[in-house]
């Protein structure tokens, strides 16, 4: 039996940004890969590199020689050989013959500068693609990076702390720090002249790794509108930087360059939080401990570098560090209740420690929204405000406040387009849209209490050491929210996302009730289209089940002795019973199948490990039955969202999403579904009740105990 | 030719005097105009081609930039577009022709010398042709693309437009015994420009035709600088 046969017209379309250069026209393909968890996100751009458009030549070389970008570059004879060599000038080796010399100086000013430079300069100026053409993408690229272009680039940016005890002292005396190095807010250059950064070699790309990289997809379906332009809507589909640059060049002559890029998220896996004090030499301690009464703290190796901190300040604390204020460093009001400043104020949350923040990611623009309560405070309003639609408004919301306040794009650009907001965000990668975005936080009502600091001090505990302990970012942050079982992705805008699960949700959670049966209206931000997979766009149906990962039972143990050293309560704990988490009616059938796991060293109650037995069984579960969807590119579908996948009639959790346009090829999405949820006859308040293997939905579930409840600390 | 054309009367009117009592096809095809080929390299070297003979058949193909994918309910068009919105792909054009009689004998008397010339002139043109088709696509001395150009004007497309791109074979030939002084060759070329716009000639077209413009005056002299 045939269905009718149905045939949908799509028209894909992309923009991508390198290092605020729009390079669309030279992408063969880029592709997208999203996941919750701790792995980042990856893009990938393919490039056409015909005659060298991104590649420094000779001719480049020379090119910038004869700018006077270098001095006194001088060739070995190796080099010389090799220069001339090459496939650009060999045609002109007899014409340059002649002034072949040793010791050979290609600056104006070398021993040989009349015949050298004149013979330099004319080969400069012969390439197609020369920087020396400034009206080539590969110019533009190599004078902004040389500082030869007015741009605002990048300021200092802190790296790793590892162990620059030289400074230490000396800013130490102000401060009290641990560990400090690269001081924003002091404009303190660390990284040396960018000038003088990026190096350029004849035969190697253009592109740098952690060159600044934003792509957009164009809604492909012609008959979805932008409700606020009433045009084809534009999203944001990766922000981050470059990480591995491939340069192939086959026997054929096609040159293509391939960029492999890494989520915002890079950074904090190379940037280190020390907890302990060992960073100290103990000798300069005790010389400094009588001047700086500060460092008296830290002749323990137990400081809690975590304490008067909550949840949210431990998150805001590994991306933004410790220093933060209620006023932003442009000396505007920040808005209190939209930020998670830590509780304590002054020196925030830690009087043992200063941490600094990572990259240039925007503490005022950060988002912490609870969910339950409050119904102003749903989930569609947590969707429509972190949506990936590129709105008009884009420009002034997600301007950084850090670098200096808002744009005044649209007062200078009064009839802009969606086209000119992401020509104009693309193109500012360093000062005002940096790709680094911000901190988004979703949590349930009241998870956020005074305190709770326990997650964030366990997981620092865990390293206390005598010895240099240094932990990266993104595991430490990664290590919070899995301990409370909460999902982290990156948002395509850059932005680090932070959400409790939502495998016990409804689509229409995020849309409103009204468009359960009219999908097509409402805000597109928060529109049904956007949480269902259709039938008609999916190419075909993949679903697996396995029951190598069913248990049913679950068992989790408080772990004892994790508070030694945290106040002498280890005796309290001594005797608490390990908790079972039971799905009974799947027992008939698959026996009791046990499976024990311990959260990695933070359970101290019973009540948070009957929790985290209730999370463990339910996605350890959830992967046995499992369902891959390929289907037309739909660059709406989000992470960590609950969908309808209509032909199989299942509710499913996105895990991953990856995105492929291929120019006059394929525009393909991939929706990798996890928490699959299916129809079993069952109503509930009139709509059918989707429910899991072995069990009910909405198990409810106490985070409060997996926080450890009020005043734990 | 009495004929009436299927139009309003005004527009039938038009094109009835346009066609078939002016004669605009008659002005168009009354003079010989022969393709002209250029290249930055050919024409550095002298090198510039006049067609001696027009080719044989000149056909354009443009085809769509449409991507299929199969999904469950039904089929996928992915239309490629540019910023307009078009999703033309690249103008290819398939040349035939031949070389017509390039038998080098002079048979005797001055006409015969003449016809003798005017062989070795289209068999000229066959070789500079095929050196064309055979040029570096990189010019070696300016080290920027050696494109090609075309400059066509048919009855059809009665004003002069030039293509600039590239061949995308050297020139195909046949040495047939059966024809031994009138050689068939072939070459595929693929326009990266079109000057002006195929879209705006057929604009300017349907504005003569209709409105009786006299599309001769319209046209710009070919020039020729090889």
């Amino acid at each position: 039996m045939t269905r009718r046969q149905s045939i949908s017209h799509l028209i894909p379309g992309y923009r991508v940004f390198v290092y605020g250069q729009e390079i669309t026209q030279d992408v063969l393909s880029v592709s997208v890969n999203f996941a919750t968890g701790r792995n980042l996100d990856n893009c990938q751009i393919v490039l056409s590199n015909e005659r060298d458009r991104y590649k420094m030549t000779t001719a480049d070389i020379a090119s910038l020689a004869m700018d006077g970008s270098f001095k006194d570059v001088l060739l070995g004879e190796g080099e010389e050989i090799a220069f001339l060599a090459s496939s650009f000038v060999e045609d002109r080796v007899s014409a340059l013959a002649e002034n072949m010399r040793p010791g050979w100086s290609i600056t104006p000013d070398g021993p040989n500068a009349p015949s050298t430079a004149g013979a330099l300069g004319e080969i400069a100026a012969r390439s197609e693609f020369s920087v020396k053409d400034t009206k080539s993408l590969k110019s533009k690229i190599v004078l902004t990076k040389l500082q030869k272009l007015t741009v605002t680039t990048r300021t200092p940016v802190q790296p790793p702390a590892q162990g620059r005890t030289q400074d230490i002292k000396g800013q130490a005396k102000d401060t009290g720090r641990i560990q400090d190095v690269g001081e924003a807010s002091t404009g303190e250059q660390i990284i040396g002249n960018p000038s003088q950064a990026y190096e350029f070699f004849d035969g190697r790309s253009v592109f740098h790794a952690m060159d600044p990289v934003r792509v957009f997809f164009k809604e492909p379906d012609p008959d979805v509108r932008d409700p606020d332009t009433g045009g084809i809507p534009w999203y944001y589909a990766f922000a981050g930087f470059v990480s591995t640059i491939a340069d192939a060049h086959d026997p054929k002559g096609q040159k293509v360059i391939t960029l492999g890029c890494e989520d915002v998220r890079k950074n904090l896996r190379f940037s280190m939080i020390v907890p302990n004090v060992a960073l100290y030499d103990a000798k300069e301690l005790e010389a400094l401990a009588d001047k700086i009464p500060q460092l008296q703290q830290f002749t323990s190796p137990y400081s809690n570098p975590a304490a008067g901190m909550n949840f949210t300040d431990g998150l805001t604390m590994v991306i933004f560090g410790t220093r933060l204020s209620t006023t932003n460093p442009a000396g505007s009001a920040v808005d209190t209740t939209n930020v998670p400043v830590p509780k304590s104020g002054g020196n925030q949350g830690s009087t043992q420690v200063t941490i600094s923040g990572v990259g240039r990611f925007d503490y005022t623009r950060a988002k912490i929204q609870t969910f339950g309560k409050d119904p102003s405070n749903d989930l569609m309003t947590w969707q429509n405000t972190i949506t990936n639609r590129v709105r008009l408004d884009d420009p002034t919301t997600m301007a950084n406040t850090n670098i200096g306040g808002s744009s005044a794009f649209a007062a200078t650009n009064p009839n802009f387009t969606i086209d000119d907001v992401i020509t104009h965000i693309g193109s500012d990668p360093f000062a005002q849209y940096p790709v680094e975005g911000t901190l988004w936080v979703l949590l349930p009502d009241e998870a956020n209490f005074e305190k709770n600091n326990r997650v964030l001090t366990e997981e620092l505990n865990k390293y206390i050491d005598n010895n240099l302990k240094m932990l990266d970012r993104l595991n430490l942050l990664y290590a919070l929210v899995a301990r409370v079982g909460f999902e982290m992705y990156c948002h395509p805008k850059g932005n680090i996302t932070i959400e409790f699960p939502l495998y016990d949700f409804y689509p229409t959670d995020f849309v409103p009730k009204d468009l359960m049966s009219g999908p097509q209206s409402g805000p597109a931000s928060a529109n049904l289209r956007d949480f269902i997979l259709f039938d008609d766009r999916t190419e075909s149906v993949n679903t697996t089940f396995s029951d190598q990962n069913l248990r049913t039972v679950y068992l989790s143990t408080p772990v004892l002795g994790i508070e030694l050293g945290l106040g002498g309560k280890s005796g309290q704990d001594i005797g608490l019973r390990a908790q079972a988490e039971v799905l009974v009616p799947l027992i008939p059938i698959y026996g009791i199948r046990i499976e024990r796991g311990d959260m990695d060293g933070a359970l101290v109650t019973e009540e948070a490990a009957k929790v985290w037995a209730k999370i463990a069984l339910r996605r350890l579960n959830s992967n046995a039955f499992s369902a891959s969807v390929p289907m037309a590119l739909n660059p709406r579908y989000w992470l960590n969202r609950p969908v309808l996948w209509e032909s199989c009639n299942h509710l499913g959790t996105i895990q991953k999403i990856s995105h492929t346009i291929t120019w006059a090829g394929t525009a393909q999405s991939n929706v990798t579904l996890s928490y699959m949820r299916g129809w079993k006859g069952n109503m509930e308040n009139g709509r059918p009740l989707y429910e899991p293997i072995g069990g009910k939905q909405s198990t409810p579930l106490n985070y409060r105990d997996l926080f450890y409840g009020v005043g734990t600390v | 030719m009495g004929s009436t054309l299927p139009f309003g009367s005004d527009v039938g009117s038009l094109l009835n005097r346009l066609i078939f009592q002016e004669g605009v096809s008659s002005a168009n095809t009354g003079k010989r105009i022969p393709i002209l080929w250029e290249s930055p390299l050919s024409r550095r070297e002298g090198r510039s081609l006049r067609m001696a003979i027009n080719p044989k058949t000149i056909q354009f193909q443009q085809p769509k930039r449409i991507s299929t994918r199969d999904a469950m309910a039904g089929k996928i068009y992915y239309h490629w577009t540019d910023e307009r919105g078009r999703d033309n792909d690249i103008l290819t054009l398939t040349i035939n022709g031949t070389t017509g009689n390039i038998d080098p004998r002079v048979l005797g008397g001055s006409g015969a010398k003449k016809d003798a010339l005017g062989n070795l002139a289209k068999h000229l043109a066959w070789a500079k042709l095929y050196q064309l088709t055979t040029d570096p696509i990189i010019d070696p001395l300016t080290n920027s693309l050696n494109l090609a150009t075309c400059t066509i004007q048919t009855v059809l497309i009665p004003f002069p437009i030039q293509f600039e791109g590239h061949f995308s074979s050297v020139m195909g030939f046949s040495d047939d015994a059966d024809n031994p002084f009138s050689k068939s060759w072939s070459l595929s070329f693929v326009a990266r420009d079109i000057n002006p716009p195929l879209n705006t000639i057929v604009s300017l077209l349907q504005v003569a035709l209709v409105t009786g413009l006299d599309l001769a005056k319209l046209q710009k002299p070919l020039s020729f600088t090889g």
